[in-house]
């Protein structure tokens, strides 16, 4: 179970295992669940992820995408090295912002 | 790879300094060009600093990589010219190359070099161009969309990326990954994939196309696109495969030329084979041309053995007997491994085209065969077989020496290219402008001199720029070009190398020079009293000696000149300097081509022989026994040879070399016999030439110079000695040791032929040529060496008086004599004595004047006086060694006894004289007195000047008075020519006539004093062709 902690409309989404396929549902409900709530900035704290696989990303742009469409932002803070390389390989911090730990 | 071979980094160091040796000449081309660039020039230096930062890379010497990057940046920008490379852009950048050459060569302590200076200073080059550049970001990211195939998005990449790919011939290829089923299936993570990318090529840009992933309401996609675009030199085959993508997932958006190279390795030809330079370690070399050195010996063993009287074949009546086989010693011994030196660091490495190791191969397999056939000749005693053989072997050796040469020569650019940035910083440093000229870079020199001529010509080279070239103001203030000139020429001559490092500068101060030492210590005021121009200047390649007012931090205290002398004297070199104040110096360097193997002609003096090198030899002469006493004449105590109009002098190498047992010909004495022919060898030391006689002449061959022993290196007759054939011992004359040894020197023998010559060309105003002679007891006179004709030895028998003259028969035409004593109040000639005549011509005949022998010619530096002492016939007198001369006026002499070929002449010419004044320029003290009382004896008033510039202040102050210019052409300060000029170009002259009178004769000359608006061009001394030319202009008037 990842932790959350809201604060208003804005939500610091931080998972406690790897974001991997066999997260991903779990990881996929529980956004939702936070949109639905009325969440329009969604953080993602990767402090304690080590790995994030292709359904992962495909999790986590899906979300980006979603919050783009009801006019908010989907952010990621704290990645760890690998995963900052990652994401910037990947282009993926063109569309939303990417902070290292 | 985690293992790095130190193979490896050896290789990639060197390849970094080959890459490093042409940047500095590349960046001040570019420099020079400033705006206008050379986009393939500055793309030349941009990959070599790429180049480095990848080998860097690979090699993880980050420091170096780190900084080639930075100046990989400063480069793209000039070279898509936002950036003009300015000098202090370009400053930055050989600032930072030096840098990275540091680092290179001391590769292990690279990583701790602080770069941060640098790096900064190469950001701030940059910065000024950042801000004005594109709406925010990096100006070199101008974009190129790329479609994606599904034809919705575009993947955006910097167009310099797509440039840089396709530059270095990689293909640009698109990939598309399915994050999902590719990645997740056969990947850890998406990130190992990009490390994937990144070993077979580089990401240029990647994009993940966010539209068709939908949000969390939809459905979790099947499939996550990813898109990258990869750089890289392998073929999509190859992609796919280790990306693990099918083929079709590829979109080839450039294709490479390695892909092109490639596949035509796949259709089974071989890449085209390119001249690619191979690094082979010097130590090798050498080695291989010590073994030819020993097999050229062996071969002249063999031929030695073969000529000798030694019986290499038993005669065939003796067939019974058992043959020894080794007469000939012929060593033969493989070549192991183990004796050439190991392949030490890459310092002492040469590159070579391919191209001449082929040969040497071929070469090789020559020579085996030759072998071969020598063997077999030789175990079957075939004479004819065996001789062929050895003409095989002798020719494959020869060309096997010269391939192996070859490989050594190295063009003398790689020293001179240096320069360019020494003159360069030095200038600025000072505060002079100079130009550096190069020539003659692609001069080959053998590897060792290169090395050699490094130092010594860098010291010259800082001399000039520190000592030679005066700073601006100086150089403006003595009317030269404010930027000065410095040249540097390569060039071959006579079998040498010869390199000249040339200045417009100050010039050498001979009296500064030899005063300097003088204060030394190093000559004494007597010595230097008597040594040349040319000889004080020599002074500063003496030990010990600077004349620099201060020491410059630059070139040291200027002590170095000796060493830059004795360095090359170590190459065998000689080293010459030319210099005139305020126009500069030259500094000559005279170099063999080889150090080791040179051809030379064998020759024999009392039954030794030696070896003279054939680029000293000029020719070789045989005087038959007959004609001995006309080539070879007698000048003092020396013997002298007249060779096709020169004059050389003769030294006898047994003479010289005191070998004369038993042979008691005293020095010049020799000559005196006529009874065997003579052979002689005419040498050069290339700045003069002289005859060596000698008994024998023998053939041209190349040998082997071997350096004389520490105890007889110091013997300046030789140069060296050699092995022959025989085993016996040749010692190899030096030519210019040999010269100075026998006393003949630049000075003397360029005196000789000045006096001796019969050519006229008096242009140095101070020295007047005169032919002296003996006339009646104790008296001397003397004739200008100019008008003089001939000298012919006579009998008093042959002397006839007809009608009152005297005359005799000469080349079946009567000659006029005249004798001083007809008209002046000398003493007659001794008519017991020897007698000769000396023929002028004299108002168009020849006529000739009596003399006592001997005649000898002097050069006069002292004035003639012409008020004393003179009568009819007598033009002055002057002291020559301390006796009185007195100077005969011939023309004067003539004319009071013969006036009857003048008269008629005489009275037009009168009217033309009346009141009309000539100023006359002529710098020779002697002619301006003749030339003046010629025409004041036909009634002119002249005003005689001793130079051009004097003749034209004195034209310009007066110049209502003058009514004609009469001129020579070779005068100091101004000659004849310019004054001409000047004078045509003056309103208040146009109409002013000028009449050169010179000994300049050749028909370009009279074209060029044509030009120059000359009336009329004579030639000395003619008196009355001069006076009829005045009178002619009297009479167009």
């Amino acid at each position: 179970m990842s932790k959350v902690f809201k604060e208003g409309s804005r939500a610091i989404f931080s998972p406690t295992v790897n974001v991997v396929v066999s997260e991903i549902e779990t990881i996929r409900t529980e956004f939702k669940q936070l949109l639905a709530e009325g969440i329009t900035e969604l953080i993602v704290d990767l402090s304690e992820v080590k790995m994030i696989d292709s359904m992962g990303l495909g999790v986590m742009i899906s979300a980006h995408n979603s919050l783009k469409k009801a006019g908010g932002t989907f952010s990621v803070i704290n990645a760890s090295k690998e995963l900052y390389d990652l994401f910037r390989s990947m282009r993926l911090t063109q569309h939303f912002s990417v902070t290292s730990a | 790879m985690d293992i790095i071979d130190d193979e490896l980094i050896s290789e990639y160091i060197e390849e970094s300094r080959e890459h490093l040796a042409h940047i500095e000449s590349d960046l001040l081309t570019i420099e020079e060009q400033g705006e206008n660039i050379n986009a393939d020039l500055v793309n030349k230096v941009f990959r070599a600093a790429h180049s480095i930062k990848g080998g860097a890379g690979f090699l993880n010497l980050n420091t170096i990589k780190d900084l080639s990057h930075k100046i990989e940046n400063v480069l793209c920008l000039v070279r898509n010219r936002e950036l003009v490379p300015t000098p202090e852009v370009v400053n930055v950048m050989l600032i930072s190359f030096d840098k990275l050459r540091e680092m290179i060569n001391n590769h292990q302590e690279s990583e701790r070099t602080d770069i941060s200076a640098l790096v900064e200073a190469l950001s701030r080059v940059i910065v000024p161009e950042l801000s004005s550049g594109q709406s925010g970001g990096n100006p070199t990211e101008r974009t190129v969309q790329i479609p994606l195939p599904e034809g919705i998005e575009t993947i955006e990449v910097s167009e310099f990326d797509l440039n840089q790919a396709a530059k270095e011939g990689n293909s640009v290829i698109l990939a598309e990954f399915d994050l999902i089923h590719d990645v997740h299936r056969l990947w850890r993570t998406p990130h190992d994939l990009i490390r994937t990318i990144d070993s077979c090529g580089m990401l240029l840009e990647s994009i993940v196309p966010l539209s068709g992933i939908g949000t969390l309401d939809d459905e979790p996609v099947s499939k996550i696109p990813f898109y990258a675009l990869i750089s890289s030199s392998r073929t999509v085959q190859e992609l796919a495969e280790t990306l693990k993508i099918a083929v079709d997932k590829f979109t080839v958006v450039i294709a490479g030329a390695s892909a092109a190279m490639i596949s035509v390795q796949e259709a089974g030809h071989s890449v085209p084979a390119v001249d690619v330079p191979l690094s082979i370690d010097v130590a090798r070399i050498d080695s291989l041309l010590n073994q030819v050195g020993e097999m050229k010996k062996e071969k002249q063993s063999l031929q030695a053995a073969k000529g000798s009287d030694t019986n290499l074949i038993p005669a065939p009546q003796q067939s019974n007997q058992p043959v020894p086989l080794t007469t000939v010693p012929v060593t033969s011994r493989a070549v192991s491994k183990a004796e050439l030196p190991a392949a030490p660091a890459s310092d002492s490495t040469l590159r070579i085209n391919v191209a001449v190791l082929d040969i040497l191969m071929n070469l090789a397999g020559e020579m085996v065969l030759g072998r071969n056939q020598l063997l077999q000749a030789i175990s079957r005693s075939d004479a004819h077989a065996i001789k062929a053989a050895g003409q095989r072997i002798n020719t494959v050796t020869s060309e096997l020496q010269e391939a192996i040469m070859l490989t050594r020569m190295q063009p003398i650019g790689t020293v001179f290219n240096r320069f360019t940035r020494v003159v360069r910083d030095m200038s600025r440093d000072l505060g002079k402008e100079i130009n550096l000229a190069i020539n003659g870079k692609e001069v080959e020199l053998d590897k060792t001199i290169i090395e050699g001529l490094s130092d010594p010509l860098t010291h010259l080279v800082r001399n000039a720029v520190d000592h030679g070239i005066e700073f601006p103001e100086k150089r403006r203030s003595s009317g030269k070009a404010a930027t000065g000139n410095l040249q540097l020429n390569a060039y071959h001559e006579a079998g040498q190398v010869i390199i000249e490092i040339i200045d417009d500068g100050g010039g050498i101060d001979p009296e500064k020079v030899a005063a300097a030492a003088v204060s030394k210590g190093l000559i004494t005021q007597e010595q230097s009293r008597q040594m040349s121009d040319k000889e004080k200047r020599f002074l500063i390649m003496m030990p010990g000696f600077s004349t620099a007012e201060k020491v410059t931090d630059i070139s040291g205290r200027g002590v170095g000149m000796d060493v830059v002398k004795s360095n090359i004297e170590k190459l065998n070199g000689q080293i010459e300097i030319e210099s005139e104040l305020g126009k500069g110096s030259i500094f000559r360097i005279k170099l063999p081509l080889t150090l080791a193997i040179i051809p030379s002609l064998f020759v024999e003096a009392d039954q030794q022989r030696f070896a003279i090198p054939q680029a000293n030899v000029v020719e070789t002469i045989r005087i038959e026994a007959a004609k001995i006493r006309e080539r070879i004449e007698r000048v003092g105590d020396a013997n002298v040879l007249s060779l096709r109009g020169s004059i050389i002098p003769i030294i006898r190498l047994a003479n010289s070399l005191n070998i004369n047992h038993g042979d008691t010909t005293a020095t010049a004495e020799w000559t005196n016999d006529t009874s065997r022919d003579i052979n002689m060898v005419i040498v050069t030391t290339g700045s003069m030439q002289y005859a060596v006689v000698v008994q024998k002449l023998f053939d041209s061959e190349e040998i082997v110079v071997k350096p004389l022993g520490r105890h007889l290196k110091h013997i300046r007759e030789f140069a060296g000695a050699t092995i022959m054939g025989d085993g016996k011992v040749a010692l190899i004359l030096d030519t210019p040791g040999l010269g100075a040894s026998s006393g003949i020197d630049a000075l003397s023998a360029a005196t000789r032929d000045k006096q001796l010559s019969q050519a006229v060309a008096v242009d140095d105003a101070e020295n007047q040529a005169l032919l002296t002679f003996c006339y009646g007891t104790d008296q001397q006179l003397a004739v200008p060496l100019e008008l003089v004709a001939r000298v012919e030895k006579i009998t008093a028998a042959d002397i006839e008086t007809v009608g009152g003259r005297r005359v005799m028969q000469y080349r079946s035409q009567i000659m006029p004599l005249v004798m001083v004593n007809d008209t002046a109040n000398v003493n007659g000639p001794d008519e017991d004595g020897d007698l000769v005549v000396i023929v002028f011509e004299v108002a168009g005949r020849e006529i000739g004047l009596v003399a006592n022998t001997p005649v000898d010619s002097v050069e006069s530096r002292v004035a003639i006086d012409n008020t004393i002492l003179t009568q009819p016939g007598i033009l002055g007198s002057v002291i020559l060694k301390k006796r009185t001369v007195i100077i005969v006026d011939i023309f004067e002499l003539v004319e009071t006894l013969h006036p009857e070929w003048f008269t008629e002449r005489r009275m037009i010419r009168y009217e033309a004289s009346v009141g009309k004044t000539v100023l006359l320029a002529e710098d020779s003290d002697f002619f301006r007195a003749q030339i003046k009382k010629f025409m004041t004896d036909e009634g002119y008033k002249v005003v005689a000047c001793e130079d051009g510039q004097i003749a034209w202040n004195t034209l310009d102050r007066q110049s209502e008075q003058f009514h004609l210019v009469v001129t020579d052409i070779e005068m100091p300060n101004m000659n004849g020519y310019e004054l001409t000029r000047r004078i045509r170009t003056d309103e208040r002259f146009q109409n002013m006539p000028v009449i050169a009178v010179t000994s300049l004769a050749s028909e370009e000359d009279v074209e060029k004093g044509r030009r120059a608006g000359l009336t009329n061009y004579l030639v000395k001394l003619d008196r009355e062709k001069l006076l009829e030319a005045i009178a002619a202009l009297h009479d167009t008037n």
